[in-house]
């Protein structure tokens, strides 16, 4: 289990199993919500295990493990060493502006969550078929070559078609960079949940499609499973 | 004065009337759904039925939502016997090419999918030119191309023939100053149907047996499953009665079978769309313009779009469609035999889906919405297309 600690108010903000979402979360509120990212594979004060939901009270007394990631700690801390963060710096009020944060933080850390996984796997059964189909195409360029005695149109062909799918390979790291460059740009701080998924989905709507030939329909789909993962994210804290 | 209201309303309603094609891929479903009745059966035509992005009559009537008439480019020949066996239309139409592009000084540019019909209309030109005529000839191919008929590629074009990438083949105005395009369609029109809402009639044997005893199994085979998204109740019988009604107001007296009447909704209904595919498949820029000359130059130049063809394939009606699928376009295929000798493509080549033909290149929503007289594209986004084109749909009655 991974957390993001919020050093200032002593309490982790959003918890989850998902190393690389929690991750991408503190680098995109870095600037605006100063959080560290821990793994949490200690026990705990209480017998019952920390969820999104309970994280914040778990606030208090953990053990951070050998392979603990403690990055931007303000503080010195050893390996294996026991903190009391409640006891040794206390569990400070969150005041209306940070809590409006936290809510808006773990909405991100929803979103983004499940754009990451559909988009991970979408892009990686896509990639490995298109890496087959490369294979494919030098195979039978190859055979070609051999059979033509180098038939120069044979290579264009070849090297043009082979291109085009590296080409397509990048369509939807395009499509996360411009994202999360945008999410960036967020004042989180100054909205509420409503205007934040608002502001999201404009975000992710003005994000330009790839516009090389053959692949604006690709760079469309990423677009779609985007849009679809806000929604999902928004159904989820509504339901 | 007319208001802006007015005068979109009537500037659209004119424009679609004119329209050189219209595609209802790009109405949302929902939209579709809500208006229900003819207009849902005629969202569904364009959906369903034989992949056409338009549908128009080129005889008789089959009322659209949007008036809209076909070009006179596309008009059919009148129904005539002709003695003309396929080789030699294919012979001497190759030869009126060869002399067109010498007369404009321009190079046939011949799109080349690997399948029958573009192997076919290929092989013609290389069977009738001069060897000094080679220079004329540019294949425009992928590597899909080659991978359909790679012994082709081999033995008639690598190292023979100029090449082009499709990848970099963008038809412009500029392109048709250049080139004489050449694709294989409507090579299905012509050659039989191959459909499957018409194979089981094929397999039972019932494709040979005249049409009207066989209404209701035709109009069965034309409906779609409840679980089609596409699904409009009582569209089979809707589309069957409409195209049955048209085929009886024309009478061409010799299409009576199951089979010519599968023949008939391509000849009269798909035609226009399919000679003039590339402007819808193969642009970059769907705002350009081109020129009346271009768009009459195109369809002139394009390969089936003759009267020879034609009246060819209504003369051999009987003979399209053997008893057997595998036979389908058997025509061409031993006319390609003849030249490469090329026992396994002809035994065992099916139809697919070229490039230009790719269903998921057809169905993104970027694409115009119609196309007025110059072939530049109109956006379903633009100032009042939408609600017009609603209040068409929403008229419509036919």
């Amino acid at each position: 289990m991974y957390g993001l600690l919020s050093f200032h108010n002593n309490c982790f903000v959003v918890v989850d199993k998902d190393y690389k979402s929690i991750k991408l979360v503190q680098h995109l509120i870095a600037s605006q919500f100063p959080a560290t990212c821990i793994n949490i594979s200690a026990y705990e004060c209480r017998t019952k295990h920390i969820t999104s939901e309970n994280c914040q009270d778990y606030s208090a007394n953990y053990q951070l493990s050998r392979h603990f990631r403690l990055d931007n700690a303000p503080h010195k801390i050893k390996d294996d060493a026991y903190i009391d963060l409640r006891h040794t710096f206390g569990l400070k009020p969150l005041n209306e502006e940070q809590s409006s944060m936290i809510n808006n933080i773990k909405f991100l850390h929803r979103f983004l969550k499940t754009y990451i996984s559909r988009s991970s796997l979408a892009t990686e059964r896509r990639n490995a078929g298109l890496q087959q189909q490369k294979q494919g195409i030098r195979e039978l360029e190859k055979f070609l070559l051999l059979q033509t005695g180098g038939d120069e149109f044979v290579k264009t062909l070849a090297n043009n078609e082979c291109d085009r799918i590296d080409a397509s390979i990048g369509v939807a790291e395009n499509h996360q960079r411009q994202l999360y460059k945008s999410i960036i740009n967020i004042d989180i701080k100054s909205m509420g949940i409503d205007t934040l998924i608002s502001r999201l989905d404009f975000e992710l709507k003005s994000i330009q499609p790839v516009l090389a030939w053959g692949l604006e329909r690709q760079s469309k789909v990423v677009s779609n499973l985007a849009i679809h993962s806000l929604n999902d994210a928004r159904k989820r804290i509504n339901g | 004065m007319a208001s802006a209201e007015e005068y979109f309303d009537r500037l659209i309603t004119e424009e679609l009337a004119s329209s050189r094609f219209i595609q209802m891929n790009v109405i949302p479903n929902s939209k579709v759904q809500l208006l229900g009745g003819r207009a849902q059966k005629w969202y569904s035509l364009i959906r369903t039925i034989i992949g056409v992005a338009d549908w128009r009559a080129r005889q008789g009537t089959f009322d659209n939502p949007w008036s809209s008439k076909t070009s006179n480019e596309f008009a059919p020949p009148a129904f005539a016997f002709t003695p003309d066996t396929f080789d030699d239309i294919a012979n001497s139409r190759a030869l009126e090419l060869i002399e067109e592009a010498k007369r404009t000084q321009r190079q046939l540019l011949v799109l080349w999918s690997g399948g029958i019909d573009s192997t076919f209309v290929l092989s013609s030109f290389i069977k009738n030119m001069l060897p000094e005529d080679r220079e004329l000839i540019v294949v425009c191919c992928n590597f899909t191309s080659i991978l359909e008929n790679t012994n082709f590629y081999l033995n008639h074009i690598s190292n023979k023939l100029e090449c082009m990438d499709y990848q970099a083949f963008d038809l412009t105005p500029e392109l048709l100053n250049k080139y004489i395009v050449i694709h294989g369609d409507p090579g299905d029109c012509l050659q039989g149907p191959s459909v499957p809402a018409y194979a089981h009639f094929i397999a039972d044997g019932k494709h040979k047996q005249p049409w009207k005893n066989h209404i209701i199994d035709l109009r069965q085979s034309c409906q779609m499953h409840t679980s089609n998204p596409h699904y409009a109740e009582g569209f089979g019988e809707w589309f069957v009665d409409r195209v049955s009604e048209n085929l009886e107001e024309v009478a061409p007296e010799n299409v009576t079978t199951i089979a010519d009447w599968w023949w008939w909704t391509y000849y009269n209904f798909k035609w226009e769309f399919s000679c003039q595919r590339p402007f819808f498949f193969s642009r970059r820029d769907h705002t350009t313009e081109f020129t009346k000359e271009q768009i009459a130059d195109f369809a002139r130049n394009t390969y089936f779009n003759t009267a020879d063809w034609q009246m060819w394939s209504y003369t051999n009606l009987d003979n399209l469609i053997t008893t057997d699928r595998s036979t389908h376009k058997h025509y061409a295929r031993d006319y390609i035999f003849e030249l490469d000798r090329n026992e396994v493509y002809y035994a065992t080549k099916i139809k697919t889906a070229g490039a230009p033909a790719d269903v998921n290149a057809r169905l993104t929503t970027d694409l115009p919405f119609y196309y007025d007289q110059s072939w530049k594209g109109h956006y379903w986004s633009e100032t009042a297309v939408e609600e017009i084109a609603m209040k068409l749909l929403e008229r419509y009655n036919g």
